[in-house]
């Protein structure tokens, strides 16, 4: 079993490779495996050129990468990865994806990851668990997830030379649940989204009404993970905070 | 217990130790610096201070005393005699600070002399510095006895004369304080090593990378002591090598010396090593150890006897001695780099240092959490 933790544990005064040769010593792997392995699994994470830099010099994305390196160094079956990419920039989280992804196709390893981005979830997990305060509440792929909510996608749309029963009109059509109107733009709610678009585009043509903007956007893991846990606020202190000491070695 | 776990956390911290040029320096040159003011500054002998002569007498017996403390101001030059011709003023300038000590022959000292009806000089000194003063007074007794000595010595004496005879050569107090200064770099090293570094480590998260490999408890504790010995080993001798160059130890190179030194300078390692994580096992703050430096550096360097001797120190100051790993190594390094004792001036020391690490290291296994 590999554990990489929330944190970045790797040693910023240590290169590289020798980040990966301390656990590959605490993991027991054979001295002549060591250099081989270390080397593969670098590359495999696109940090072979900087095997011999510190990794004070590394940005958070490559640490991460390291560390997920690291964490493989002993070959596990089960890779855990707590909150991988947490604090990590648009690019390098992007970078930590394709890792995780490639690192899924390549081998038989199964990855658990615990994270609070959806989108992250829905990205690379082919199965996932919603815990709320230590309970399972639900569990299954991303589209099944999905579809297991009473279902809504919303179509946004705003109206010229609507009249003025439109709204009352848009609610008679197919697959519309409810609509609604914030200042001009309506909100169409429905359990089919581009089935519910086709008819609205009918009905406006029918109508003489001109369409100035239409959009659809479809049930997401966070309208899945609010559903089964709620609204409320999970506000906690957390025990043990960690104490920034980051300054004094710059 | 796997040796290879505990050998990579060694070398992990070997490789930072040599990385960080600042850790270092800082464990030589504190105490480097230390030993030379210091052992300048203390062991010097004192000279030039100021002294008031005030002779009302004129006489020949008065110019007899005057011409001794002439002696004096010439020879081991402790005093620099200034004539005044009123007592008053000299008083006023001595109460004032512009001279340490007065001198006054009263007006009837040879009429007393002559008549052998106990002659007087009058000392009044400045006591608010007792070292100044009480060498003043000692030059000031001896230079009475002299007063005191009879013209023609009996043919047969009947005073007891001691004969002192000091087995070793004179000692510099630079040389009396390079063992405190050694176990100091060993001390700082086991601080900034043991303390600052490790809780800094532990607050930057870097602990819990290896608190998920299979590392025992028993593997981490004694890869963090053995990496902190090691580097209080390097320090230590360094600062013995040097630090005895500059004091003028002789024979510094003599390798079976330097062999019980390493001894010495390694249980003292261990102990200060295991001492300073038993104190940090349970800390996450990284004030915590800065905090403290200061206030175990004075509690345990100077009740060591390191500058001061332990027999001068008042019984509660002396419990503290006894329990404090500091003393066993001034100790043990005193005698071998001034007496060069070898193996049977230090093996109790090291004896006691080692059992002081196995209590330490016990506690520490004790309090230390594998946790994340």
């Amino acid at each position: 079993m590999g554990v990489i933790p929330q944190a970045l544990t790797s040693d910023p005064e240590l290169t590289a490779v020798e980040n990966m040769e301390v656990h590959a010593k605490l993991y027991g792997v054979p001295r002549q495996k060591r250099g081989q392995i270390i080397h593969d699994l670098l590359s495999d994470v696109d940090l072979l050129k900087f095997k011999d830099a510190l990794v004070r010099t590394f940005s958070g994305g490559m640490r991460r990468r390291l560390e997920i390196a690291r964490g493989l160094i002993h070959s596990p079956k089960i890779l855990f990865l707590d909150e991988p990419t947490t604090g990590l920039d648009p690019v390098s989280r992007t970078n930590v994806w394709q890792m995780i992804r490639a690192l899924r196709e390549k081998s038989e390893l199964t990855i658990l990851i615990t994270t609070h981005y959806m989108d992250e979830a829905d990205k690379l997990c082919d199965r996932i668990a919603i815990v709320d305060h230590g309970i399972l509440a639900a569990l299954d792929s991303p589209a099944r997830l999905k579809d297991s909510i009473p279902g809504t996608d919303t179509v946004e749309a705003e109206f010229e030379k609507a009249p003025a029963d439109w709204i009352a009109q848009l609610q008679t059509l197919a697959h519309v649940t409810s609509v609604t109107d914030r200042d001009g733009v309506v909100h169409i709610a429905s359990n089919d989204g581009p089935a519910a678009i086709a008819a609205l585009m009918d009905l406006t043509r029918s109508r003489g009404v001109v369409v100035r903007r239409v959009s659809v956007q479809s049930t997401t893991l966070d309208d899945v993970f609010v559903h089964y846990t709620g609204n409320d606020l999970r506000d906690a202190a957390k025990e043990g905070a960690r104490y920034d000491v980051g300054h004094l070695y710059r | 217990m796997n040796f290879g776990r505990t050998w990579a956390l060694i070398e992990r911290d070997l490789r930072k130790f040599f990385r960080s040029p600042a850790l270092m320096m800082t464990s030589m040159i504190f105490p480097l610096m230390q030993l030379i003011v210091l052992g300048y500054a203390f062991g010097g002998k004192v000279t030039g201070v100021l002294v008031a002569f005030v002779d009302v007498d004129h006489s020949a017996e008065s110019q007899k005393v005057r011409e001794m403390f002439n002696g004096i101001a010439a020879g081991p030059r402790t005093f620099h005699v200034i004539d005044y011709n009123s007592v008053q003023k000299a008083d006023e300038d001595l109460r004032n600070g512009y001279v340490r000590a007065v001198i006054y022959v009263p007006q009837d000292f040879s009429q007393r002399f002559y008549h052998r009806d106990r002659p007087r000089i009058a000392f009044m000194q400045d006591n608010t510095d007792q070292f100044i003063s009480s060498a003043v007074l000692e030059r000031v007794q001896e230079m009475v006895e002299q007063l005191n000595a009879p013209d023609v010595t009996p043919r047969l004496a009947n005073q007891v004369q001691l004969n002192t005879v000091e087995i070793y050569p004179y000692i510099d107090y630079i040389k009396y304080l390079l063992a405190g200064s050694i176990a100091l770099s060993i001390f700082v090293v086991a601080m900034i090593g043991g303390g600052i570094t490790f809780i800094d480590d532990k607050a930057r998260g870097l602990h819990e990378g290896y608190l998920v490999t299979p590392i025992k408890k028993t593997e981490l504790v004694a890869g963090l002591i053995g990496a902190g010995t090691i580097k209080g080993l390097m320090a230590g001798m360094v600062l013995t090598v040097i630090g005895g160059m500059i004091a003028g130890i002789p024979r510094i190179w003599d390798p079976v010396r330097l062999f019980y030194l390493a001894i010495v300078v390694t249980a003292a390692a261990i102990a200060m090593m295991s001492f300073m994580f038993l104190l940090m096992v349970r800390v996450d703050d990284p004030l915590v150890p800065r905090a403290t430096f200061g206030v175990l550096n004075t509690l345990l360097f100077f009740p060591s006897g390191a500058v001061y001797p332990i027999q001068a120190f008042p019984r509660w100051l002396r419990w503290i001695s006894i329990i404090d790993p500091f003393t066993y190594t001034v100790h043990a390094l005193r005698n071998l780099t001034l007496k060069d004792t070898g193996i049977g001036g230090i093996y109790v020391d090291v004896l006691v240092l080692l059992g002081i690490s196995a209590v330490m290291i016990a506690g520490c296994l004790a309090l230390f959490k594998r946790q994340l």
